[in-house]
């Protein structure tokens, strides 16, 4: 794959300034732009392979941007916001963000950031839709034969938590709320499925401490959900 | 028998008794006689005249329970009347009438008194003295105004109804049953050869039971009589002639005469008065009670829950509670009393209360205004403020008047009650928004200060950099650059405690509380700080168990994220940080050790007050500012738990706080 596109959605021209300063620096092709209405044009016409959008934009709420490009396309898009509410930053996850990053924010992180999703958007082209077995580091599920392995050694999961694994896996890379988690695993959610959800990922975390590899791959984001890494991006 | 008017102590708890008594205050009497409207009328004029306020009274004697329907009736009109015309009903009891209006108008401060007095011309039945006589002997001191009518005959036949017609069979079948007994026994006696004195005593005996048993005295004077001329026609010889031989008997018929006639009257006064008393203690207990209940109720619903109880304790019938707020009423609290099947009818009601609530006034059953509705309402007030509308049920048996009189006394306590809740909270509000505005004011000045030295270094440093950065080494000029860095980052650092202080300002108002694994919390603060914590061996011990708490999750990594940067503060690069999380009892206890310096004694309370600091308080310090600290002290007591200091061995601090343990009910 060529170097990737990147478009910086951002009003504030500092930040903007820093963030192309630092994409320019490590040698990521981008694209700028200060305003809602001109960052889904640009979306259109260039379609990046990443989307960097700062939440508040002065012609409309990011959120918003994010469901009209949802509308048409599955592009990353990664949401830049000041730490105000959590509230702001899941409802972005929701409407379909991937990740999130909080001002301040060091550019490293905003690095770290970008590697983790282009791994994820690289595997998701070579991996065909069915595939049947899912591999990160020693973590191996199969979904065909319903379960899962590290290092060979079968995991005995319940079958909660067994389901949670997938979902993760499935959406590995991305930040998923609780809601977003609940809903998929109960088919609602109530602040005691939330409750039950730490405790099933508590658990489902002490099975997966075999290898020093898998015992970190799920993150958790307090407040708002968790994430499956990439064994190699821990 | 006095009965203390509970409205003199409402009064005077208003602090309304020093205004009022500089002006007129009238008294009228209720009566159920038809005259008695004229009567009110004119005290209504009077009390307008003087611009003065009015009170009627109404003396509940023994004779109201006898009282027949109409003049209940008519009774309740006059009540309705005097209300319509702005007067406070009120109700006393006691048999002597002129004595209960003047102790009532001594103890209410009344200053006149209106009475109608009929205009009977030919005086001589007037054996005794008239009301209005009695009333001035009682109270010379008063204002009289005296409204003569004619010609009305007060009393009307009273009508024989089904429940009185069963009365008087029984009254009957006591009075011959006893007089059968009491023959019976005095031919045993005369059979045994006992003197005609016991049989005397026996015939006595059986007076007092008939005066006890029976409830009209007519029973006790036609025994009296009946049993002289039983005894002289029985026991006195010639037997079964109304002739006696004994020279004494004449004599020994009229002592036994007066002395019946003396003990039934006295007989009848006592049962009267015992019934009257118990009937009125327990209504003045109900509402002492509920005073004394007040004085223990703060809130509001407290209060209303207070009403209902003692409102079903006095008067056994289904109620039903609007509270209001704000000059709105909300939805209803409804109190069945046992047995009361029939369903309340909120559509029919609802204007009766809304009217009552708007006007001030009583309304529904029983009144003028809205009279078809089942219940009767009043409106809790205090002035002219309304804090809400009870309902009482009256479906086809009217309050009488002492329930009216002790009903409103009781709902005006707990309106009384309701503005000093109301005026306390308040009062609190007002203390809570100036505390709030004066810490807000200390901290925006210390704010403002401590910004200003990182402020300062990050803006001197750039410019520099900007203007002769090419001259400068690289080592200065990394050491410039990591200054910038380092600066930005404590600033970062105090925005992020003064978002967190802005949400706890006001108290606990702002918190979102969800069950988090306390762990999780731990790991995002470590991972926030991973960058200082870098150069220091991080210790963690974790239980086996999963330890869940109920918190702000946001503000608890805040609390750690404080304490860990204390932590790095003040312990030397290298040195150990020691993070436990452990169960104790109902609580999850996190402890963080440092191998710093550690805190001396004296410091150890005060490491929490806002704007201490440990060195030079006042100086330039960006350490300056204790801000963090004092916000874990206010984040984890609005979580309910506890935070302390203590030294770490050998030396060092322990910071370590508790948070409620919350479980986990798993969802599978």
């Amino acid at each position: 794959m060529n170097k990737p596109l990147i478009l910086i959605v951002e009003d504030d021209p500092p930040i903007r300034n820093l963030i192309s300063v630092t994409l320019e620096a490590h040698e990521y092709r981008h694209i700028v732009s200060g305003n809602a209405a001109n960052a889904i044009l640009e979306t259109a016409s260039h379609n990046p392979d990443i989307l960097l959008l700062d939440l508040g934009l002065p012609d409309m709420d990011g959120v918003e941007v994010i469901r009209k490009i949802r509308s048409w396309s599955n592009m990353p898009i990664i949401v830049i916001s000041a730490r105000t509410d959590d509230a702001d930053k899941i409802e972005a996850l929701d409407a379909g963000a991937d990740d999130y990053l909080t001002k301040p924010f060091s550019v490293d992180e905003l690095l770290a950031r970008l590697r983790v999703t282009l791994r994820r958007l690289n595997q998701a082209r070579t991996d065909t839709p069915d595939t049947a077995v899912f591999i990160n580091g020693s973590l191996k599920i199969d979904y065909a034969a319903g379960c899962a392995f590290v290092a060979e050694e079968e995991l005995h999961l319940t079958p909660i938590e067994y389901k949670l694994l997938c979902l993760l896996a499935r959406n590995c890379g991305k930040v998923l709320t609780h809601k977003y988690i609940t809903q998929q695993l109960w088919g609602a959610s109530w602040e005691n499925n939330v409750a039950s959800l730490r405790v099933f990922m508590a658990t489902l975390r002490k099975k997966l401490e075999v290898s020093p590899d898998t015992s970190l791959l799920i993150q958790t984001h307090v407040g708002i959900g968790y994430r499956m890494l990439r064994a190699a991006d821990g | 028998m006095r009965t203390e008017p509970v409205s003199r102590r409402r009064r005077i708890r208003m602090g309304l008794e020093k205004t009022e008594k500089q002006n007129a205050r009238i008294l009228v009497c209720l009566s159920s006689s038809a005259s008695n409207a004229k009567v009110i009328h004119a005290a209504s004029k009077i009390a307008a005249a003087f611009h003065g306020s009015l009170v009627a009274l109404f003396v509940e004697t023994p004779a109201y329970s006898l009282m027949p329907d109409d003049d209940r009736k008519r009774l309740r009109s006059n009540m309705n009347l005097a209300e319509n015309l702005g007067a406070r009903l009120e109700t006393v009891t006691g048999d002597d009438v002129p004595y209960q209006i003047a102790e009532f108008a001594r103890l209410s401060g009344m200053t006149g008194v209106v009475i109608g007095q009929p205009n009977t011309v030919g005086g001589l039945l007037r054996r005794k003295k008239s009301l209005t006589d009695r009333l001035v002997a009682y109270a010379p001191d008063l204002d009289y105004f005296i409204i003569p009518y004619y010609g009305t005959k007060v009393y009307v036949a009273r009508k024989r109804t089904e429940r009185n017609r069963k009365r008087i069979l029984a009254d009957c079948a006591i009075f011959l049953s006893s007089m059968v007994v009491c023959t019976a026994i005095g031919f045993l006696f005369s059979h045994l050869g006992f003197t005609d004195a016991n049989i005397i005593m026996v015939y006595l005996l059986g007076l007092l039971v008939v005066s006890i048993f029976t409830t009209h005295r007519a029973y006790s004077m036609v025994w009296a009589v009946i049993s002289v001329l039983l005894f002289d026609l029985l026991f006195t010889t010639p037997r079964f002639t109304f002739y006696a031989y004994g020279t004494g008997y004449p004599v020994t018929f009229l002592i036994m005469l007066a002395a019946a006639f003396t003990i039934s009257t006295l007989a009848i006064r006592l049962k009267q008065n015992a019934g009257q008393s118990a009937k009125a203690a327990q209504r003045m207990s109900v509402v002492l009670e509920t005073d004394r209940l007040l004085t223990k109720a703060a809130s509001r619903e407290e209060i209303l829950s207070v009403l209902a109880s003692q409102l079903t304790m006095l008067l056994n019938r289904s109620l039903i509670i609007y509270p209001a707020e704000n000059g709105k009423l909300e939805d209803p609290v409804f109190y069945p009393a046992a047995g009361d099947t029939v369903p309340y009818r909120t559509n029919e009601e609802k204007p009766a209360v809304e009217w009552a609530f708007s006007h001030h006034k009583r309304a529904g059953a029983t009144t003028d205004v809205f009279p078809k509705t089942d219940y009767l309402y009043y409106c809790m007030r205090v002035q002219d403020h309304a804090y809400g509308v009870v309902g009482v049920a009256v479906h086809d048996s009217p309050l009488d008047a002492s329930e009216q009189g002790v009903l409103a006394s009781v709902v005006g306590e707990c309106s009384l009650a309701l503005e000093n809740a109301r005026n306390a909270r308040e009062k609190e509000e007002t203390m809570v928004l100036a505390e709030n505005e004066r810490l807000r004011a200390n901290l925006l000045r210390a704010v403002s200060h401590d910004l200003r030295t990182p402020l300062t270094s990050i803006m001197g440093n750039a410019d520099s950099l900007m203007s002769c950065g090419e001259t400068l080494d690289a080592a200065t000029r990394r050491q410039l650059y990591s200054d910038i860095y380092l600066d930005a980052q404590w600033l970062n650092g105090m925005v992020e405690n003064l978002l967190s202080a802005s949400r706890m300002s006001g108290g606990k108002l702002d918190l979102k509380m969800t069950t988090e694994l306390m762990d999780d919390m731990i790991s995002e603060a470590v991972n926030h700080l991973s960058r200082q914590l870098k150069s220091y061996r991080v210790v963690r011990s974790v239980p086996e168990e999963l330890l869940f708490v109920k918190a702000d999750a946001r503000l608890i990594v805040q609390v750690v994220i404080n304490l860990l940067d204390n932590a790095v503060k003040y312990a030397p690069e290298g040195s150990a940080i020691r993070i436990d999380t452990l169960a104790a009892g109902n609580q999850v206890v996190v402890r963080i050790a440092d191998e710093g310096p550690g805190i001396p004694d004296d410091q150890k309370e005060r490491v929490f007050d806002l704007f201490w600091s440990s060195g030079n308080p006042t100086g330039d310090s960006r350490r300056g500012l204790g801000i963090g600290l004092s916000l874990c002290l206010s984040v984890i007591r609005a979580h309910g738990g506890t935070i302390s200091v203590s030294d770490n061995q050998p030396h060092g601090a322990v910071f370590e706080f508790s948070l409620p343990r919350d479980e986990v009910n798993l969802n599978e």
